[in-house]
């Protein structure tokens, strides 16, 4: 077995094990299934192109990290696009026909107010509550320190939480 | 957190097939582009050496200097004296 066949089986594994995580949080930002999964595909196919070039350790927070900047990036080129009325309204309706029966009752409320939350802290909400990563991981993701990550998040649960009050 | 609760969702099927296909697309890209350079690498290198050495026959002083040498030695053996020759210099 040549090393790449090994890389590759490595990846997969990593693929296997991280593949609902990584698919939940990407959604969360893009709000589209075929968009989320894309994504993910691209932040492994980057990692398979550099994984030479890091430890292997160091796979899975690169993955994290890769996959929430690119689904940063999406979500502000569709904001451009979305240019001609370029509120969050646009894009918080712009819901997936599978959204009606994926989502809870609640969904959209909440949806709506994950959009509304600024980038830093939807980060770390989401990594949090979907990668089941300690915060000392997800430190070592977002580069921040891990006070900073417990503070965003709570931070981030109360803005959720006064959003979803502001809406009932 | 628990009036705040993410429902986890199921990504969709076939993404580790996906990944395995984009993984093989992409080595045989970089083996073809590999190929390619093998290819394209000793053309341009040799293209690049005759062109220093077309280069500096033509515009270096010196070596113009010893081409007018030889050509007035060819013409002194020749028979031909060419009193303003760089050579009788």
């Amino acid at each position: 077995m040549n090393k790449t066949s090994t890389d590759k089986s490595k990846v997969e594994t990593l693929f296997v094990k991280e593949e609902k995580a990584l698919f939940n949080i990407a959604y969360r930002w893009v709000w589209n299934r075929q968009e989320a999964a894309d994504l993910m595909q691209e932040a492994f196919l980057k990692l398979w192109e550099i994984r030479n070039k890091i430890d292997s350790q160091n796979w899975k927070p690169y993955l994290y990290r890769t996959l929430i900047n690119l689904c940063s990036k999406k979500y502000r080129s569709k904001k451009i696009w979305k240019w001609v009325s370029t509120n969050e309204e646009e894009l918080v309706n712009q819901v997936d026909m599978e959204d009606s029966f994926i989502e809870l009752e609640n969904s959209s409320k909440l949806k709506k107010a994950v959009i509304e939350l600024p980038e830093k802290l939807k980060k770390v909400i989401l990594i949090t509550e979907f990668s089941e990563m300690s915060y000392q991981d997800a430190a070592k993701v977002l580069k921040i320190p891990e006070g900073t990550i417990a503070s965003r998040k709570n931070k981030a649960i109360k803005l959720l939480k006064e959003k979803l009050k502001e809406n009932t | 957190m628990k009036d705040l609760k993410f429902q986890t969702l199921e990504p969709p099927i076939g993404g580790l097939t996906r990944l395995s296909a984009n993984i093989d697309e992409f080595e045989s890209k970089k083996r073809k582009k590999s190929q390619l350079w093998k290819v394209l690498l000793p053309i341009i290198a040799s293209t690049a050496a005759i062109s220093v050495f077309a280069y500096n026959s033509y515009f270096d002083p010196y070596q113009r200097i010893i081409n007018h040498a030889q050509d007035d030695l060819i013409l002194y053996k020749l028979g031909i004296k060419d009193p303003n020759s760089i050579a009788n210099k």
